[in-house]
């Protein structure tokens, strides 16, 4: 493999581990918060996806121009779904847990196969079929935005995080729900805000998905997929774990697709045995608490 | 309800089930062969929520099933009996393995290994064609040369095993430990309890049935592909019917199945493709509020005002006996 293949090989991994990172900050919150997996997760990024999609179809709103508006609804999505159904689930067991998201789901998905069919749905915009090239690597410039959305979005994650009173109060839930109450923390104000912030992201992932690749129904599943493995690879809860774990998967992924004749087609299956791998060598992920 | 109704009860079902297929057409017992099928699928999963654990790809042991099964008698020649073994044995020991790695921990793993599973064994069946036929599929000479009665009736005793195992389950030790499993695992340990054992056990048991079905799905269909035998509605259906009509009775997942699989050839030929949008909010309603299914409902129906308080099941731990 020659440097300039290797260059654009690692290119092409950088750009779907940003998205991998843009849907996995947000499940890996939301479970760091409130202790529950939200199986719902991948649906969120295929509305978000439609969203930017039916705004460029019917009034031609370009995407990087709905982006704010995509977000702003996604967390409003996500606020609706936490208060009327996730939060009666909190003081059940697991399986109820599971099972409810799951059901959300079910219902999103087959909503908008209902809604709006099974075909694939591409957005024409010029930068995304104009090519960047730099010293022999070449990107579309979509992708690379992409790239770079992920990037400002996952700094801003961590400046809210760690730089914020809100961020404070929802390091405070993840680590002691109790003592958060007792320090006069809403803890169920800050559920909602979780699910918002997640559902934000994973609408956030939904419009670089959207312009650079394919909308359909199944995205979001097969999204989600990829964040499930990536969050336990990098350790439930843990958000930086989660961006050290899309980059390697992506990587991962990009060099397999290359290497490997037809490798592309593995891609599911290479996260499944990842999966298996990170829960048979350290199940705790790179960087999760035990 | 009290033993003697209940026995009662169960008794005209299997009677019922016997007598059904004769003033039956081909359409009437092709439904039922189906109601037959999922009865074994939401029996099996639902066995493994008896230790408080689930799979969100039911469908991945059932494929399992049946493609060991409609590839030793594509390559082998080897009849559909011995091929549905097979299919339960394979079945079991993919769960066995899979549970291994995953039900030594807590939590949420086994379910997302489960749904991720199910797209990895489909991406192998379609990626390796020299071994399986790819996206082609199988075809295989009809079971019994398309006779549907002989058929129903296979198709009833794999039905009526995991109903049995349950009952089983439920007589024996095993209801106790994989019921402090449940609620509470930890505490289950510290009784000494190999909990993973347990639910390794409860897992592959489950696997293998669904693995069962698996087996003679092929030979009474003619026809396997990969999106048939790895599809994500069918892990679906085997969710919702436990939980419609009850997760960890006996009775929950035969009551679910024959009402959905009903109900849902209804919406399929009425609705096209809507039923899993159905099933969907069904899932959301039941978990949200009914805890108990429908079998709880009855139940609470039934009973007397005074003890009825006493009898509703806590939140989501309805232990309904």
């Amino acid at each position: 493999m020659s440097a300039a293949m290797l260059a654009q090989v690692t290119a092409n991994g950088l750009s779907l581990a940003g998205l991998y990172a843009l849907v996995a900050v947000g499940l890996t919150l939301v479970f760091g918060v409130m202790r529950i997996l939200n199986f719902a997760h991948g649906e969120f990024v295929m509305i978000g996806a439609y969203l930017t999609y039916w705004l460029f179809a019917l009034w031609g709103v370009d995407p990087l121009l709905s982006f704010a508006l995509v977000l702003a609804l996604m967390a409003l999505l996500g606020a609706l779904v936490q208060v009327t159904l996730v939060t009666r689930v909190l003081a059940a067991p697991h399986l109820n847990q599971i099972l409810l998201t799951f059901g959300i789901a079910v219902t999103l998905q087959n909503l908008a196969l209902l809604l709006w069919t099974g075909d694939l749905r591409a957005i024409k915009v010029w930068y995304a079929s104009t090519a960047l090239s730099v010293a022999g690597v070449s990107l579309s410039l979509g992708r690379t935005v992409g790239i770079l959305i992920a990037a400002t979005l996952t700094v801003g994650l961590y400046l809210l995080l760690f730089r914020t009173e809100y961020g404070r109060a929802l390091r405070a839930v993840a680590q002691d729900p109790d003592a958060a109450l007792v320090m006069g923390i809403p803890i169920q104000r800050v559920y909602v805000l979780a699910m918002a912030i997640g559902a934000a992201y994973a609408g956030a992932a939904g419009v670089v998905a959207s312009v650079s690749m394919f909308t359909y129904p199944l995205l979001g599943f097969l999204f989600g997929l990829k964040a499930f493995c990536v969050v336990i690879l990098g350790g439930l809860g843990s958000v930086f774990g989660a961006v050290l774990a899309s980059l390697f998967l992506g990587l991962v992924e990009s060099f397999v697709g290359t290497l490997i004749p037809q490798g592309g087609s593995w891609a599911e299956a290479i996260s499944f045995i990842v999966l298996l791998l990170v829960l048979l060598v350290r199940p705790r992920g790179i960087l999760g608490l035990e | 309800m009290s033993a003697a109704a209940a026995r009662a009860g169960w008794t005209l079902v299997a009677l019922a089930a016997l007598v059904a297929p004769v003033p039956l057409g081909n359409y009437g017992l092709h439904l039922l062969v189906l109601v037959c099928m999922y009865v074994a699928l939401s029996s099996s999963w639902n066995i493994l929520t008896l230790a408080g654990q689930l799979t969100l790809g039911h469908a991945g042991f059932f494929g399992v099933g049946a493609y060991t099964s409609a590839l030793l008698a594509l390559r082998l020649g080897v009849p559909f009996w011995a091929g549905m073994g097979a299919g339960a044995v394979a079945a079991a020991a993919l769960a066995g393995v899979i549970g291994l790695v995953c039900l030594r921990l807590r939590g949420v793993y086994l379910a997302i290994a489960t749904l991720s599973l199910v797209e990895a064994l489909k991406i192998v069946v379609l990626n390796v064609p020299d071994v399986t036929e790819g996206s082609i599929g199988i075809t295989l000479s009809p079971v019994f040369a398309g006779a549907r009665r002989p058929a129903y009736y296979v198709m009833l005793a794999v039905a009526a095993l995991p109903v049995l195992a349950t009952v089983w389950i439920k007589r024996s030790k095993l209801h106790v430990i994989l019921g402090a499993i449940r609620e509470d695992e930890g505490a289950a340990q510290m009784a000494g309890i190999n909990t993973t054992a347990y639910k390794v056990f409860a897992f592959a048991l489950s696997a293998a049935f669904a693995g069962l079905a698996g087996g003679f799905y092929p030979h009474y269909i003619t026809y396997i592909v990969p999106d048939t035998a790895f599809s994500i509605g069918l892990s679906i259906e085997a969710q919702i019917m436990p939980i419609l009509g009850g997760l960890y009775t006996v009775a929950g997942p035969v009551v679910g199945a024959v009402v959905l699989t009903l109900a849902g050839e209804y919406l399929r030929t009425r609705f096209g493709a809507a039923n899993l949008l159905v099933y969907g909010v069904v899932m959301v309603l039941a978990i949200l509020c009914l805890p108990g299914g429908l079998v709880g409902l009855a139940r609470r129906w039934r009973a007397p005002f005074r003890v009825r308080r006493a009898e509703q099941p806590q939140e989501g731990v309805a232990d309904v006996r």
